[in-house]
């Protein structure tokens, strides 16, 4: 889904960076699945409500008078708008689940460096139940 | 022993144990896709180092050039280094004045 935003040349898996550097880009990292809560009465691990936090890292170029903060911030909203809105991630959480925004994180940049980094951090609320994983 | 004698040592080797490299700084638009705004094909020695396999997707690279082939173009950082068509990022710039003359730059690329 992170290669259909508009403008994204590039997407990587679990990985540092991606093939030919080629920027705009947006690297996953698959990140934390956790335990939020377990319905009263149940097994354990028989049926949970998970919360998955995948990381998601935008990397742009900045330079020649393009500001890579704007470029950080249209991809921003483009990523956000996409993940938020997207019909099967948001049936994929179900009716006791759901998708939450938990903010960004843009580390300092190195001196004179052209390349931008922002961290975005996104919740996935879910049920685990043993039988889907049959 | 002047700049002009280191310069020209190093063009020596270079010509005997470099390979061709190409140099780009790149340009982007308001979306930022990226283009070629500048390049230069020079001779570099070229030297990788910590790679994780034989066929490293990402490692640590020593690119050593000499000024007499930019043509002008003075590195920076975050330019790219097409090495044997592979591109790679400048991640530090070291260039080495002798008698306050810029005889040799000593590049760390990743990539």
């Amino acid at each position: 889904m992170c290669g259909a935003v508009e403008g994204v040349r590039s997407v990587g898996r679990n990985t540092l960076d991606v093939a030919a550097l080629a920027r705009p880009a947006i690297i996953v990292q698959d990140g934390i699945e956790q335990v939020r809560d377990i319905a009263a009465g149940s097994r354990y691990s028989e049926v949970a409500r998970m919360e998955l936090s995948p990381g998601l890292t935008v990397i742009v170029r900045g330079g020649n008078g393009v500001d890579g903060g704007g470029l950080l911030s249209l991809y921003r909203a483009r990523v956000l708008t996409a993940v938020l809105t997207d019909a099967e991630l948001i049936a994929a959480t179900g009716r006791n689940g759901g998708i939450r925004y938990e903010g960004c994180l843009v580390p300092s940049p190195d001196p004179e460096g052209k390349e931008h980094r922002l961290d975005l951090s996104l919740v996935f609320a879910y049920t685990f139940k043993l039988d889907d994983l049959s | 022993m002047k700049a002009a004698t280191c310069i020209a040592a190093l063009d020596r080797a270079l010509a005997g144990y470099g390979q061709s490299v190409t140099l780009q700084r790149t340009a982007v638009d308001a979306e930022g896709a990226e283009t070629v705004a500048q390049e230069v094909t020079c001779a570099a020695k070229v030297r990788t180092f910590g790679p994780q396999d034989v066929e490293a997707a990402v490692q640590d690279i020593q690119v050593i050039l000499s000024p007499s082939g930019l043509g002008g173009f003075m590195p920076q950082k975050d330019d790219r280094v097409v090495i044997a068509g592979n591109p790679s990022n400048v991640a530090q710039v070291a260039p080495l004045y002798y008698g306050g003359m810029l005889v040799r730059l000593n590049l760390l690329c990743r990539g």
